[in-house]
């Protein structure tokens, strides 16, 4: 396949928004106008979001109106692993690159509630996190607070199994879950082109690997 | 019919005061009644409706003694608007930081219908020392079929498309009253001029002519998640140390379709809760029944 155009959501909580994407996608020789790799709200001096709230969909609501409209590569790091399988599978996506995205660390549904309510009472308590958001920070105080990631293995099975597009999975250090269970999970895409493991997961060669398998 | 007119029919009462709360980086939009030393009590709407929604009810609940408060949520009404779809946690975090301003320390009553009733649990779950007794109307989330798993791909298909939509502009309709007929059509147990009462102050008027939702188009939006009876239960079993009681209408309606066994597992999952059937009422039980409502109320807080 030849995709002409990446959109990368960044990890939350990435101080560094888009901007090392953005770079290393322009060293790998990526069109300009076929880089799509926003700071998302909250991050790299972004406005926060609307109403101050985050969630693990945010980066979907925010990213949407950006989606090119011929489907391309969809990047999710970490946490916006969830919100681009969603991209992939509705459609708006050609391929699919996870970078520690998986999903997890696996919980229960009352450990999931219980995670819930700690960062609930965690933001509630902290009050730089429940004051208006600083304009031009590099993070949103509240992003001090890691929100609750998608955290349903059977749930990220669901969505492995009928994944449409080529996947390739990126895993390192920063992943919630151990080598064992990532490996049963990239499984599970009947499209894997590949799992690859990295020291850390710096944009430059998490692009090199994108560019090769999917440009 | 003039807004005059139809509030003297409804026998509703305007608010004795209106403001803004400036709470978790959103503004909502508070609508009050009662004395304003009297120990507070937040009113939570359902999802689409507004704080006016309780203009029947809250004085009556206010001549309890009460310092009712009823906001709009945020993404409806007056409030602040919704970044997502997904506004669940940042709405419980609003309620919960509207109880501690107007608390002044002490923790308050909630009555919340339907999502609202919801949003009043979790924030009891999550708060408990802010909450003093929770009254849930017809509010135990949605019925054990809408949790059903659908195809993966057409659920994110349609994901796509709601983005899309709500990303557009919102519905201009010509006349309160087309507004009035289509809410009508989903409330079907609601008197009319109720219907007319809702729709008046959830609809806004835009430059050029007609009319537009007060709500943010935003809200009917979501990615498909793995949010289902387990972690509802999971949730209600939070509310371990808040005295709960749950009023239900005996009638079928619209929201109200779950069976008798269904409401009771509900309940059972909510360890301190008492549970009511209000006779002759609907999903909007206080709205049909407000004198019932207002007495078992009025017992339970004795």
């Amino acid at each position: 396949m030849t995709a002409t155009s990446v959109l990368v959501l960044h990890e939350i909580g990435d101080a560094a928004g888009g901007g090392p994407w953005r770079s290393a996608l322009a060293d790998e020789g990526w069109p300009a106008d076929g880089v799509i790799a926003p700071d998302l709200p909250g991050h790299a001096g972004a406005p926060a979001p609307v109403g101050g709230g985050y969630d693990p969909a945010d980066a979907a609501f925010f990213a949407a109106p950006l989606l090119p409209g011929e489907p391309g590569v969809v990047v999710g790091v970490g946490v916006n692993g969830w919100p681009a399988q969603v991209f992939a599978l509705g459609g708006k996506a050609s391929a699919l690159v996870l970078v520690d995205g998986l999903g997890g660390p696996w919980l229960e549904p009352h450990q999931a509630i219980a995670a819930g309510t700690e960062w609930l009472r965690a933001v509630s308590a902290d009050p730089a996190a429940v004051a208006p958001a600083p304009a031009g920070a590099d993070l949103d105080p509240r992003l001090r607070h890691p929100i609750p990631p998608m955290s349903s293995r059977s749930h990220a099975i669901r969505m492995a199994e009928a994944m449409p597009v080529p996947v390739l999975v990126v895993e390192s250090p920063h992943s919630g879950l151990d080598p064992a269970d990532a490996d049963d999970l990239a499984s599970r895409f009947p499209t894997l082109v590949g799992l690859l493991r990295l020291p850390d997961r710096g944009p430059a060669s998490i692009v090199a690997a994108i560019t090769n398998a999917f440009r | 019919m003039p807004e005059l007119e139809l509030e003297r029919e409804l026998d509703l009462a305007v608010p004795d005061r209106t403001w803004f709360a400036e709470v978790n980086r959103t503004r909502l939009r508070v609508w009050e009644w009662g004395s304003p030393d009297a120990p507070p009590v937040i009113c939570v709407h359902g999802a689409f409706d507004h704080g006016r929604m309780w203009d029947g009810f809250a004085p009556r609940l206010a001549g309890l003694g009460f310092r009712v408060l009823c906001p709009d949520l945020r993404g409806h009404g007056d409030s602040g608007r919704l970044g997502t779809g997904h506004m669940w946690l940042a709405s419980a975090l609003d309620l919960a930081e509207l109880a501690r301003l107007v608390g002044g320390g002490e923790p308050v009553g909630f009555v919340g219908h339907s999502f609202g009733g919801g949003q009043s649990l979790y924030v009891a779950g999550v708060w408990p020392e802010v909450v003093r007794w929770v009254v849930n109307l017809d509010g135990l989330g949605p019925p054990a079929d809408q949790f059903e798993q659908r195809d993966i791909v057409e659920a994110a298909t349609n994901s796509m498309t709601a983005l899309a939509r709500v990303s557009g502009p919102p519905r201009v309709y010509p006349s309160l009253d087309d507004m009035a007929e289509r809410r009508g059509r989903v409330n079907v147990r609601l008197p009319g001029p109720w219907v007319e009462h809702l729709v008046r102050h959830g609809a806004a008027e835009v430059e050029g002519g007609g009319w537009v939702w007060k709500s943010d188009p935003m809200f009917s939006a979501g990615l498909p998640g793995d949010f289902d009876l387990a972690y509802l239960y999971a949730e209600f079993e939070m509310v371990t140390s808040v005295p709960v009681l749950v009023l239900t209408g005996s009638e079928h309606d619209t929201w109200s379709e779950m069976t008798d066994d269904e409401v009771a597992d509900r309940v059972s999952h909510l360890p301190t809760a008492v549970h009511r059937v209000i006779d002759g009422a609907g999903h909007y039980v206080h709205v049909e029944q407000p004198e019932a409502v207002l007495a078992a109320i009025a017992e339970f807080v004795r």
